[in-house]
Formats: structure tokens, sequence, C-alpha cells
């Protein structure tokens, strides 16, 4: 989004803005200064405590969220940006029911240790299932690579991954 | 170790259960320790030394109370107690450690100065950088060979030697007279790493209500709350720590990170404060894993028969000694690997330099011994023109042989089986040769110990009760660092207790409320919780069938799903046995302590000992990799690993560690390293620490073997750090295989570029 698109509708006062979106489908407006991260919003402000900070930089992939459907690292995503945009969670109200299966299935491979990396993680497979290509489990490999896990060796992550592949279609 | 029987038909043990904490964590439920937060709470921010060796002048805070938002900059004279002592090698030698704040001389870049704590993160960020120290540099040294000369400029008073150990067997200078035998000298180096665990060092610290200062943070080990107690000169009734589920370990939260920083904060200025280390401050400042440089010298008959082996081991502990002794010790009593040798010289050194301190990190010390003496064993058999594999058979311990360090390995030795496995695995599929890149194949066996040594007196305590409705509830102060520490120790209680899992709730890691069981490290928590959790349960059983039998009578009763049938038709639920209880006035609840096998202190003159650890967990790695000729770069294609676990508690858990170990391994291996130039680190950012991603890895076959005959419950034995040992050889002798005319890399990580070095040094080419 360009920045004079953006800022047409959001409303200054003083350095501060007020933003507004819908994280988990509720609707926010959040007083904000420029230069604040959708991260810091997010967990600082809103209490979505899921959203990890786990490098800063974009490079570990715990701070990944969905913006309007994409996975996108809130940790380099100005809050400024994300005006009017649908921002989704491993908490996300789930009609469609893909955030439980993956749940269910990480859960059943065992797919998460420690955890920390689960939720940004979960978001960008949501993401990937969505759309709806069978990967082989190198390509899922390669999907996954902007998400860094320390304990699992990707091993069981690939494994959940590639069954939801297989059961998604059939469910939806 | 508590006395039972194995039921042949368990219900819980052995088998693939879907961890409780694994379903919240990836539901995005569970809070951890930076997720808390207080009302009118505070953060706090770190400043921190930018030489490795400098005479601190001055430090002027005066500027940080400019910063809108800075409540108080807290210093070395604000701290009751500003110095950390401790034991380290528990054998009675007291180390002064570093000082809560440095405010004489700093020895290493990052060291703490001092604290800011502010209304906001950024206040905190800003007051710290407002912050103006003045210092006169010094000379400082940051190769652990310099620091060992006469002249070299010295960490500490006392020398920069922190410690030496010996192992000692044999006659080696006798034997080595013998003529005719083929001698060898090898040195191999390890490098920094750093755990990067996701979750960086974090917490919330606040006095409660009854004047406790109590600290919610991740970290390995509860029992730091005594640590600050002494901090903070007060009775270690009033310090609680708090840890909630730990975004991973590996040793990087065994010593104390925001815990002192915390507790000071929140002591000073009465309110809660938080603090998040960021990544940079992570990866420049907090231990590392100890670089080594490890000199092998062996000699054996021409036929292959090992005679004697020297090694030569030292270890860059950086400028504290932390937990340096233990690791040490560690890598000295597995030098030689798992083989037998008769006559043995082992001399391990840690040397005080001006780098960051290096401590625990999953492996600790004898992971770097497996890269030394796996290597070693691969160029004896090629000097001797033999087959490695034949040649490590023939040398394996077993079962009832004396250790290089004099003790008796008293329960099963599965290196043949472990190699078989992996060998036979290997040989499946072979990989097309490729003609433009070269295949090779390696292996590593090693030997890890689990459980700390045995002058720890180590012990684990836990409180197990049944409640009214036949719920039972399992209090034990383990640290659950992800590997599934709680959730292992709830099924065996209800392997014991005839109960559904889901019946039994572990409530953990608080120094207050769950009893004492030691720190999640040294690959003890299944091993000494787990034998506490069994005693418990036991006992506990014991005390349900009085209850049953006072009340029902004497007869033949068969337990299933937490419900006593007996012969004559009677079906007893446990809410039942709890009333009949309450009625017998006679308490369904049991608190003990497990405590395991203690020995006397490591003769360190004699380089002897009866015994040092409580056992080792055995296992086998094996790879396939590519080189590409013209670049160096390294595929995996291929990795095996197999262990004898003794009785796997939870299949799935046990495959996740090994896959764990594995990657982390690989990175170890292949392309990790914290670089520092001169104690700077110029490595600060996650994106420069080149860790595994999904994309490199290859599938990992584990191959789970039970000998059932561990020290663990249910003979069960470790296997969190025995995962990662083997990694590194096995491919550094994958890579060396390929290279071929006895090509090798003898330093960690084998990177490309090193590996391209390796083969432009041939005129062959």
């Amino acid at each position: 989004m360009a920045d004079s698109e953006m800022n047409e509708d959001v409303q200054v006062g003083g350095d501060m803005m007020h933003v507004p979106f819908r994280v988990n489908d509720e609707q926010v407006v959040c007083h904000i200064a420029g230069h604040e991260t959708l991260l810091a919003v997010l967990r600082d402000q809103l209490g979505v405590t899921e959203v990890k900070y786990g490098c800063g930089e974009g490079a570990c992939g715990a701070c990944v969220v969905l913006v309007d459907g994409k996975a996108m690292a809130s940790c380099l995503t100005l809050c400024a940006s994300v005006e009017n945009a649908d921002i989704m969670t491993v908490k996300a109200p789930d009609p469609s029911g893909l955030w439980a299966l993956l749940q269910d299935r990480f859960a059943a491979h065992e797919a998460a240790q420690c955890g920390f990396c689960s939720p940004g993680l979960l978001a960008s497979c949501f993401a990937l299932i969505q759309r709806g290509e069978k990967l082989t489990r190198q390509q899922i490999r390669e999907a996954l690579s902007g998400h860094i896990c320390r304990c699992t060796g990707y091993h069981h992550i690939v494994d959940a991954v590639e069954e939801v592949m297989a059961l998604w279609p059939v469910m939806s | 170790m508590a006395s039972y029987v194995l039921s042949p038909k368990t219900s819980v043990i052995g088998k693939e259960v879907i961890r409780e904490d694994v379903r919240k964590k990836v539901a995005g439920q569970v809070l951890y320790s930076g997720d808390w937060v207080m009302p009118g709470m505070l953060y706090a921010k770190l400043v921190r030394a930018m030489y490795p060796h400098a005479k601190i002048k001055k430090i002027d805070s005066r500027g940080a109370y400019q910063v809108a938002g800075v409540v108080r900059v807290i210093e070395a004279k604000d701290v009751p107690v500003n110095q950390f002592y401790d034991d380290p090698s528990g054998l009675g030698e007291k180390i002064a450690q570093h000082k809560v704040f440095q405010d004489d001389e700093v020895r290493y870049v990052g060291e703490p100065i001092c604290l800011v704590v502010a209304k906001t993160p950024e206040a905190a960020e800003k007051g710290a950088e407002a912050i103006w120290v003045d210092y006169d540099v010094l000379p400082s040294v940051h190769d652990p060979l310099e620091a060992l000369k006469e002249d070299a400029p010295l960490v500490h008073p006392n020398g920069n030697t922190v410690v030496e150990w010996n192992v000692h067997k044999g006659d080696v200078d006798a034997v080595i007279a013998e003529p005719g035998l083929v001698h060898i000298q090898r040195t191999y180096r390890t490098q920094f790493v750093d755990h990067l665990y996701l979750e960086p060092e974090s917490g919330v610290g606040w006095v409660d209500n009854d004047g406790i200062v109590t600290l919610r943070c991740a970290t390995q080990v509860l029992e730091h709350y005594r640590d600050i107690a002494r901090m903070l000169n007060l009775p270690e009734n009033r310090v609680r720590v708090i840890c909630p589920y730990v975004g991973g370990g590996f040793g990087g939260k065994e010593d104390m990170t925001v815990e002192p920083y915390l507790a000071i904060a929140a002591w000073i200025t009465q309110k809660p404060v938080k603090m998040v280390w960021s990544r940079q401050e992570s990866l420049s400042a907090r231990p590392k894993r100890h670089p080594f440089i490890m000199t092998y010298d062996v000699w054996a008959k021409p036929h292959g028969e090992l005679v004697a082996m020297k090694v030569d081991i030292i270890g860059d502990a950086g400028a504290y000694a932390m937990l340096s002794p233990r690791v040490l010790f560690a890598a000295a009593v597995v030098a030689t690997g798992p083989y037998r040798i008769d006559h043995v010289d082992v001399k391990s050194h840690a040397v005080y330099t001006h780098n960051v301190p290096t401590s625990a990190f999953r492996g600790f010390g004898a992971m770097q011994m497996a890269f030394g003496y796996e290597q070693i064993m691969e160029e004896i058999a090629q000097e001797l023109g033999i087959d490695a594999v034949e040649l490590r058979r023939r040398h394996f311990i077993r079962k009832g042989d004396r250790l290089a360090t004099g003790e008796i390995q008293d329960t099963a030795v599965w290196l043949n089986e472990t190699m078989d496995n992996v060998l036979a695995e290997l040989a499946k599929n072979p990989v097309p040769a490729d003609s433009s890149k070269r295949i090779g194949r390696g292996i590593a066996c090693t030997m890890q110990p689990y459980g700390r040594t045995v002058w720890f007196h180590d012990q684990a305590s836990c409180w197990l009760n049944l409640e009214s409705d036949g719920s039972v509830i399992l209090r034990i102060g383990v640290p659950d660092i992800g590997g599934g520490q709680a959730a292992s120790l709830c099924q065996i209680a209800a392997e014991i207790l005839h109960v559904p899992l889901e019946d039994v709730r572990p409530y953990y890691g608080d120094s207050a409320l769950t009893p004492l069981a030691g720190g999640t490290f040294a690959t003890r928590q299944l091993y000494m919780s787990g034998n506490a959790v069994v005693q418990a349960a036991l006992e506990l059983q014991e005390k349900i069938d009085h209850v049953l039998t006072m009340t029902w009578g004497e007869q033949q009763w068969q337990w299933q799903d937490g419900i006593a049938h007996s012969a004559s038709g009677l079906s007893i639920s446990l809410p039942a046995i709890y009333e009949a209880a309450s009625a017998l006035h006679y308490p369904l609840s049991v608190h003990t302590t497990f405590h395991a096998q203690v020995g006397e202190g490591y003769d360190n003159r004699q380089g002897r000992a009866h015994k040092t650890f409580p056992d080792f967990t055995f296992g086998c790695h094996g790879a396939v990799v590519e080189v590409d000729e013209d670049t160096g770069m390294v595929k995996v294609l291929r990795y095996v690993a197999s262990h004898d676990v003794g009785v796997a508690i939870n299949p799935l858990s046990v495959e996740g560690q090994i896959h764990g170990g594995v990657v982390q391994g690989l990175g170890y291996a292949l392309s990790e390293e914290v670089v520092y130039q001169e104690g700077q680190c110029v490595t600060t950012l996650f994106s420069q620490y080149m860790v595994p991603t999904a994309e490199e890895m290859p599938d990992i076959t584990a191959i789970i073997l039970e000998s059932h005959e561990g020290k663990g419950p249910f003979h069960a034995r470790g296997i969190g750090e025995p995962a990662i040992s083997p990694v590194a050889p096995a491919i550094a002798n994958a890579i060396a295989d390929a290279l071929g005319s006895r090509l090798r890399v003898r330093s960690l990580p084998i990177t490309a570029e090193k590996i391209w070095r390796e083969l432009s040094s041939t005129s062959s080419m």
C-alpha cells in the first residue's frame, strides 16, 4: 500500500494516528505512532500473545500472521500499513476447519516441542494449504524455509503438513 | 532405584501418546514468560560493555534520567551482594563468577554494567543508550593457546587456567616404546555456536503480597532462587521462581539469564518489571558452546589393535568459569569414545580468555569429543589400511568393561546393534552416483552420559495425590523446556496407578509450590524425575491397595481404568476409595524423594574414579552426502540415527528428540558459527547465524532400540543430549569419504569454502 493512499483514511493526530483493522474477525482501532510494527501493536496493545518475537528482523518466522490471507512477518510490517486489513492468527474463528485440522495433525505428529515457532508456522501452513496445491515433501520444505524450528528437526512438521494437504480438499 | 516389576503389557508406557502441551501450543494457547503482563509493569534494559577488556573509569547515568519515562538506573552499588560464587566442579572449589553489574574491570564485550528501568521498552532502550561509560582499554587475549603463555594478559588474577582434568589408565609411555607401532597425531577444532532457541531470554519479576520476590521467567533451573536470595541478602524462603513452558533451552537457560536483573529491579522499584533480551544481545553476549582444540595421539599395532591413546583438550572458557569445569570434565571422561583402550592419558583444560563466556549446551563437552574420537578412528584405520567399521567393532566397549576412567560400565552397550542397523539402512537403495558430484558415506558411534556426576548427590522430589473425584495431581518442580518433560511423567504415573492418562494433571515449574526436582539439564530429567514419579506412584498405589483391602477385604483385585475389580464381582472406583480413606483417616498423598546413585568425588591426581556419571546412552548415526567439486557445497542426501534408549516412554517424543538433535547437529557440522573478532561479535543478526532450515534438511530415519537396561523409569535411558553428539563426526566422515585421497576438513563448521580449499590443495585435481 502506498503512503499517499494510506494517509487519506488514517486519522493523524500529532505524530500519532488511528488505524482501523480486524484481528481474528474483531474490529479494532489502534492509536499508534508511525514507526510501530504490527508485531508490537498486536502483542502490547491488543494482547495477541500467540504472535511471537523471535528475532525482529524477519528471519525466524515466529511472528508471521496472515494479512488479508497472505503470510507476513509482523515484525517487518508497519502497523500503519495494515489499515482496514484482515489479520488472522492461529486463534482465528474457524468456519472452514482448516486451523483445527492443522492443529490436530501437528499435535498428532508431535510437530511442535517447545511450541514457540508453532503459531507463526501454522499461519504460513494455512496460507499454503489454502492455495490448494499438492506439493512433494521437498516442496513443502522449501515453502516453509522461512520458519526456523530449533526443536523438531522439521521431519514431523513435514509429516503433518503432508497429511493436511492430503486431507484438505476432501474436507472443504 | 525404586524396585518394581515391569508389567509385560503396559498400557501407556511405550505408546505414541499425543502430548496435551503440544495441543495447546499449536493452538496458540500457551503463555510463555515474555507474554505475561502485570499492572503498572516497568521494563528493564541492560547497559553492556563495549570492550573485551577495560577498566571502568566512570559511569555517568545522568543522561538516562533526561529520557522521558526512565524511572531508575540500577548499578553495582545498589546490589546487596554484587558477586556470584559457585562450585561448578562440585569438588569444593569455590569460584568467583561474574558480578551482577561490573563496576571495575570488564572482561568481555556485552558484560552487564548497569540496568535502566523505565515505563516503556522504548524509554528503557533510549535510557540505556544515554548512559556514558568511560573506559581505559586494556590488552586482551582471545586465543586460549595464547592465554596459556607466560606473558599473556591475565583475565583473572590467579591465572588463565580454570581447571585441568586428568584421566589416566595403564602406562602410555611404557607401551609406546614398543617397536613397530603405527602412530598418528591429529588436531580437531570446533567453533562457538549459539543455542538459538526461538524464545529469547525473558521474564517478569515482582514482589508479591507477602514480600516474596517472584520471578516468572524462562529458565532450566528453578533452584536459581537461591542465587537470587544470596544476591539480595534475603533468606532463601523469600524468593520464588516460576517457570511456565519454555520456548527452548538446550543448555542456554541453565545459567541465569534475566533472573538477577528482574529481581534487583523489582526489589528496588517494588513494581513488576519485565525484561526480554533482544536477539542481538542473546547472540552476542549470552554463553556459547565451548570451542575445543583436541589433539589426539594414537598408537596401534599394524594388524589393527589400538595400544594407547593420548588426548589433549583445550576449551575456551571465555571470561568467566560458568559451567566450564563440568563441561571439560564430561569431555575428559568420554575423550577416548566408546572404545576399549588399555593405556590412556587425557588432559582437559578450560582456559580463560576475554571472549564471551562459554557454558552448557546440549552435548556438554562430550559432543565436541565425538568430533575428535570418531575421526581419529577413521584416520588410524586408513593409516593401517583396515576397515574403520571393523576397527570400531574390535574395540567397542562391552557391558562389564572398565572405561578409561577406571569405572565399570554396568548396563547394556548396544554399539554393534545400533551400528548394524544404521549400516543396513544406509545400504538400502544405494544413491546413484552423479558424475558431477562426489558421494560419500560416513558413520559415527558415540557414548553420552545422562544424569549428573555421582558426587553431586542428585535428587528429585515429587508430591502425588489422589483427589476426591479420582483424578490425580502430580506436583513436581521440573522446568518443561519443550521435550515433553511434564508429559512423560504423567505417563509414568498413569501407568503405575492404572488410571487413564487424562486423569493425571501435572503441576510443574514453581519453586514454592512444586517439590524441587532439579534442573532440566544433563539429560537428567527423565532419569531423575521419572524415577521420583515411579517411587511416588508405587507408594501411592500401596496406600490405595491398603484402603481397598481394609475396607472391602483381602482378595484378588484387578485394576483397569481406575477401577478395582474383585474376583467376587465387586467394582470399586477411586472416588469410593478416596471416601473410604477419609473415613480411615488415611491420606492418599505421597511426598517422596528419589536419590541418584552416589559416589565419591573424582580423584583428579590419579585420574581415576569408581564412578563418574550414572550411565551412558550409546548410539550410531550414518549419513550419505553429496559434495559439489566446483563449489564445495554439501548436500545431505540421507541420514540414519539409531540409539538404544533402554525403553521408549513415548516413542513419538523419542523420535522427536532424535530428529531435533540431528538437525541441530547438522547445523553444528555444516554452517553454524558465532564469529568473534578480537572479542567483538560480528554475527549479531539472526539472519547471519546460519541455522538449518527445512529446505536444506533431509528426512531422517530414526531407529529406536530398547535393551531394557537403562537406569531411568521402566529402564529408560536419556536421549536429549545423546541424539546430537554423533552428527558432526558422521558428516565429517561422510565428507572425507566423498573427497577421497585422505582429504579431510578437521575444523567445524565444515563449510563449502573449507572443502573447496581442501580440494584445491591437491594437485591431483
